[in-house]
């Protein structure tokens, strides 16, 4: 069993970024959260000497992640913005993070502070339409008129740098 | 509806449609293009990173979880505590019989009943706990919290008077949340800390073999 120091000093190493590619894809952090404990509780039964690569935990992310999106039914997959197809995950050599920072970018610049934090109660914190309305003192026509605007300038902005 | 509109719709209210209806509207290429970006966009906002004191929060909860009270990983936990009666935290006063002082548990005159009464020390009553009403002081439970194989051992061999020897030295750095009844015997000893992950005894005549 791999023993408590090493195992503290992995996670101290890795957890930050695996449980972000786990929130990437699965856009809960709770259930991110629990993946990577998962992952890591796995590792404690392994060999003492098994020293683990970033690249099998982040495959061992992914892997947790994707079955849990496989178990999504199509309507759950929506709802959850997740991918509809499981080989766009693999093909899109997904998280691509060039990617997700040019979008992450464009929302810093190119959205209102209000536009943002639409954006931000709907997707990060799941607030519904009507609740964010109700928090941001706007009606529920104009938080959906925030989220469009924001895709569409999101992905004009992304057309634009190919 | 454009585009825009069905994208946003399948997401707020994906049980308004049908397998069908949404098989149908996703099938124009441009409709499927949003939503993807719409996922991507989720991505991105949920990329943040954690700060150092957060990772800290998340590795205390980590060793709470699996370096716990119950013993080593999860999946001996309930073989644990099936054999190992667990005492609370509040009797770590070593030496007092078993009765538990809880306060929130209904107290029990007698010393058998030192099962909280808490689902998760699901146990058949130890017979330890019975055998040790008779105790006197020196015979009373030891318990060990977060304790070290090695040192555990060292003082159980002395207990009944055999020695130790680690063909895995590994083990003794083990950590464990073991309550040791003296009144047992040697055998059932080991074989309670054998349920234990990782940990592998054997008693020779006088002697602990760790492997």
């Amino acid at each position: 069993m791999m023993n408590r120091n090493h195992i503290e000093r992995l996670f101290k190493e890795h957890y930050a970024w695996l449980h972000g590619l786990a929130g990437v894809l699965l856009h809960d952090n709770d259930l991110a959260r629990d993946v990577v404990n998962d992952v890591f509780e796995k590792l404690l039964c392994s060999d003492q000497m098994f020293e683990p690569t970033a690249g099998y935990l982040a495959a061992a992310v992914k892997n947790r992640c994707l079955n849990i999106i496989r178990d999504a039914d199509v309507r759950r997959r929506l709802s959850e913005l997740y991918f509809l197809e499981l080989e766009d995950y693999d093909r899109e050599d997904w998280p691509d993070e060039a990617e997700i920072a040019r979008i992450y970018s464009i929302i810093g610049s190119e959205l209102t502070p209000q536009c943002r934090r639409v954006m931000e109660l709907r997707y990060v914190d799941g607030h519904k339409f009507t609740e964010i309305a109700r928090m941001l003192g706007i009606s529920e026509t104009a938080v959906y008129k925030h989220v469009r605007h924001a895709l569409t300038i999101i992905r004009k902005n992304l057309d634009n740098h190919g | 509806m454009d585009k825009y509109d069905f994208v946003l719709d399948l997401v707020e209210h994906p049980d308004k449609y049908s397998d069908e209806d949404i098989a149908g509207i996703l099938a124009d290429s441009e409709t499927k293009e949003i939503y993807t970006l719409l996922c991507k966009t989720g991505a991105a906002l949920d990329a943040g990173s954690m700060s150092p004191a957060e990772v800290d929060g998340e590795w205390r909860r980590f060793t709470a979880r699996n370096f716990s009270r119950h013993g080593l990983s999860g999946s001996r936990a309930a073989s644990i505590a099936a054999t190992i009666a667990l005492v609370s935290l509040v009797s770590a006063a070593v030496g007092v019989t078993i009765t538990l002082s809880r306060p929130e548990k209904t107290a029990e005159p007698v010393p058998a009943a030192e099962q909280p009464a808490a689902p998760r020390a699901a146990i058949d009553v130890d017979k330890t706990a019975v055998a040790t009403d008779t105790t006197q002081t020196i015979l009373a439970p030891v318990i060990y919290e977060d304790v070290e194989l090695g040192t555990i051992l060292t003082e159980i061999a002395r207990h009944y008077g055999v020695t130790v020897e680690y063909g895995n030295k590994e083990a003794a750095g083990l950590h464990l949340y073991y309550k040791f009844d003296p009144t047992q015997s040697i055998d059932e000893t080991v074989e309670q800390l054998n349920t234990f992950n990782h940990i592998n005894i054997r008693v020779d005549g006088t002697t602990l073999t760790i492997y």
